[in-house]
């Protein structure tokens, strides 16, 4: 007889391989068909990266730092200087058993000059998707180049998130990742320091890294936090302790519901909007905006919500709105020229 | 073993496209560990250089952050020059892997279990006792060597392969890797006349991994002199991107070996698959060739089309056997249903 599922599962498409072991004593590795990186079949060059490594930057500093939000975690942070470091990028997971389809739309490919990961989960990991001059993968350890340093922390990744709805029991049923107690349980916290302001992207680390990370997340700018009214990730009372304990000034939710990038119901239901009116907030009407450590100089935990503008069309499809027949076009009877 | 003991493993079949690590066995705790504590190890104050075929190293630190440059696979599209590697790259662990561009035989990145990836690195990185600097430029398009040239190479792949307005497969990092005084050059597949800035910042070096074959068809015999004689002085050479057995497919690129350049220089044949040294043990070294030949660091199947090697031989009746699985569908007391 089926054994009786502890809990519906709120992920569509989700199907929870009956073999696996719930302690994972047992890994059930797919067959992969490995293309791995498509880089050669990029058709822009270095030649960006190339400047900024003569130059130490692609333009003179505009004394700003920009921001540019591309749905889920993925973020665009330009120096002051030009170089566009893109963070997070997101795709459905390559086999939709794992965890089921996420979203209604490809991220569209994107020019940046340096692409980071934080972890190797399909909603942050799609570098396949930038059309970038350098990847560095779950980074870990200081970088510097041109007029901007990133620090790649090394620590875990959210496994329980102490919301009501996404507890620990209910990640592990509707993610049937292959790995789970191996690379795909790490994150990399990565602080960016740049044109004077420290800019930390969470990733999807867990709540309580230890003291040595905390140690390096001292006197933050801006906190980007995987924060949402349902807490998928974080929920807004961990986002507060997060915000609070590294001193930010500003924190930018992200991870949250889309309408139009994210299919309802595949592992999230709701926006960051409760989260920012409940705390002093700027709901933003663009999908991009300036910081210097001058603009942001007065602020303690302020939020600045990105809500649904992103820098792209939304061209998903709804099945829904496909309610009429469409008329049918006349067959054009080639076959008759050989009568 | 007997290979009729071995279960069909419980599998399923997914194309990745970029990242797959989310099904290795790795996770990143000795780069936590690297991070709070400077080293995985205490020093042993000696480098240790692997080869692992084509041009695939691994440098492992006197810290012990293990990294291995530009591990090969056979590029996804066979119109990318064809079939070129007989062997796929070992599933081996690495801290860091670092691929210079993006050609097959420099990118098999998902091949390696590695917590972490550099790919095509500009500017500088330091994790533990290792400081990497990447330093961007471009492939080489016109080897100059004895069999083709520039043109026919750019016919063979069909693109445009060089500067301006190439693609991003025809550029190329230089590697710099520098950890308790050693200086180690990681050439990739770089151009042989790199802007001067570049020279001038790699300076004098102690290692210098090259592409140095002797059909020469990413680096001439004359030019890895050149280059690391001439112009970085460097102390220790290994060659690199030259044919080995049972790895490299023999019609690919018209590749050989390069025993012919070691022997041009003062030079050891290694027997060993990896070789460990101080600043000291090579300190009154000059241009000093460490050839590793056909030893790489994992085991590699030989056809026995060129040596005798010696295979065991197993009876057939031994060996599978005449396992006749379909006799349990046999009908009972007659011959057929």
């Amino acid at each position: 007889m089926e054994k009786a599922k502890k809990q519906s599962s709120p992920v569509m498409g989700s199907t929870k391989k009956p073999e696996r072991e719930h302690h994972h004593s047992e890994m059930i590795m797919p067959r992969i068909v490995q293309v791995g990186d498509v880089a050669y079949a990029q058709n822009k060059n270095n030649t960006r990266v190339i400047a900024a490594h003569y130059y130490g930057g692609l333009r003179e500093s505009i004394g700003e730092v920009t921001l540019t939000y591309y749905g889920m975690s993925a973020m665009k942070i330009t120096t002051p200087k030009g170089v566009e470091l893109f963070f997070d990028p997101w795709k459905n997971p390559c086999d939709p058993s794992w965890g089921g389809i996420w979203y209604s739309m490809r991220m569209p490919m994107t020019h940046c000059d340096i692409g980071f990961t934080t972890h190797s989960h399909f909603d942050h990991n799609a570098f396949e998707m930038l059309d970038a001059s350098m990847i560095l993968k779950n980074f870990i350890g200081e970088y510097n180049f041109a007029d901007f340093k990133v620090t790649g922390i090394a620590d875990k990744h959210i496994a329980e998130t102490q919301s009501s709805v996404y507890t620990k029991e209910v990640l592990e049923e509707i993610y049937p990742f292959p790995n789970v107690a191996w690379e795909d349980r790490d994150n990399t916290i990565y602080l960016i320091e740049t044109g004077g302001l420290r800019i930390v992207h969470w990733g999807d680390n867990r709540q309580n890294p230890p003291q040595d990370v905390w140690d390096r997340l001292q006197n933050i700018d801006i906190a980007i936090l995987p924060v949402s009214d349902d807490g998928r990730t974080l929920t807004p009372e961990w986002a507060d302790k997060i915000a609070q304990k590294m001193g930010a000034k500003v924190v930018i939710p992200t991870h949250y519901f889309l309408e139009g990038i994210n299919i309802p119901n595949a592992g999230w239901e709701k926006s960051a909007i409760e989260y920012a009116q409940a705390r002093e907030h700027t709901l933003l009407d663009t999908h991009t905006i300036t910081f210097s450590s001058e603009t942001i100089k007065g602020y303690n935990n302020h939020v600045i919500y990105f809500g649904d503008n992103v820098p792209f069309e939304i061209e998903s499809v709804s099945l829904s709105d496909t309610n009429t027949t469409a008329e049918l076009p006349e067959v054009n009877a080639v076959w008759e020229q050989y009568k | 073993m007997d290979m009729t003991k071995l279960p069909n493993p419980k599998t399923w079949l997914v194309p990745v496209i970029g990242d797959n690590s989310f099904y290795q066995k790795v996770q990143n705790d000795r780069l936590i560990a690297a991070q709070k504590y400077g080293t995985i190890r205490k020093s042993i104050g000696k480098v240790t250089v692997e080869f692992y075929g084509m041009i695939a190293y691994k440098i492992i630190t006197p810290g012990g952050v293990e990294i291995l440059l530009d591990p090969f696979r056979n590029a996804p599209d066979l119109d990318l020059g064809g079939i070129w590697f007989l062997s796929q790259f070992p599933e081996i662990y690495a801290d860091v892997v670092v691929s210079t561009h993006a050609h097959g035989d420099h990118d098999g990145m998902m091949r390696v279990h590695a917590p972490m990836v550099l790919d095509r690195l500009a500017g500088t990185v330091e994790i533990g006792d290792a400081k990497i600097t990447g330093f961007p430029d471009k492939h080489v398009s016109n080897p100059e060597n004895e069999i083709y040239d520039g043109r026919i190479l750019e016919q063979a792949f069909a693109k445009h392969n060089y500067p301006p307005g190439e693609n991003m497969e025809w550029d190329n990092s230089i590697i710099l890797i520098e950890t308790e005084g050693f200086r180690i050059v990681f050439w990739g597949d770089n151009r042989q006349n790199p802007p001067q800035e570049i020279l001038d910042e790699l300076g004098d070096i102690d290692i210098f991994l090259s592409a140095v074959s002797d059909d020469g068809h990413i680096t001439t015999a004359r030019w890895g002199e050149k280059l690391g004689k001439e112009v970085m002085n460097a102390k220790v050479v290994f060659p690199g991107h030259y044919n080995v057995e049972g790895i490299n497919h023999p019609y690919a690129s018209g590749i050989i070996d390069a025993a012919q350049f070691a022997r041009m220089h003062d030079h050891t044949f290694l027997k060993e698959t990896s070789v460990s040294f101080s600043k000291e043990d090579i300190k009154d070294y000059n241009f000093h060739v460490m050839y590793f030949g056909e030893n790489v660091n994992w085991k590699v199947l030989k056809w026995p089309h060129k040596y005798n090697y010696d295979y065991p031989m197993v009876s057939i009746e031994e060996w599978p056997g005449d396992h006749r699985e379909w006799t349990v569908y046999k009908p009972e007391g007659k011959e057929r249903y």
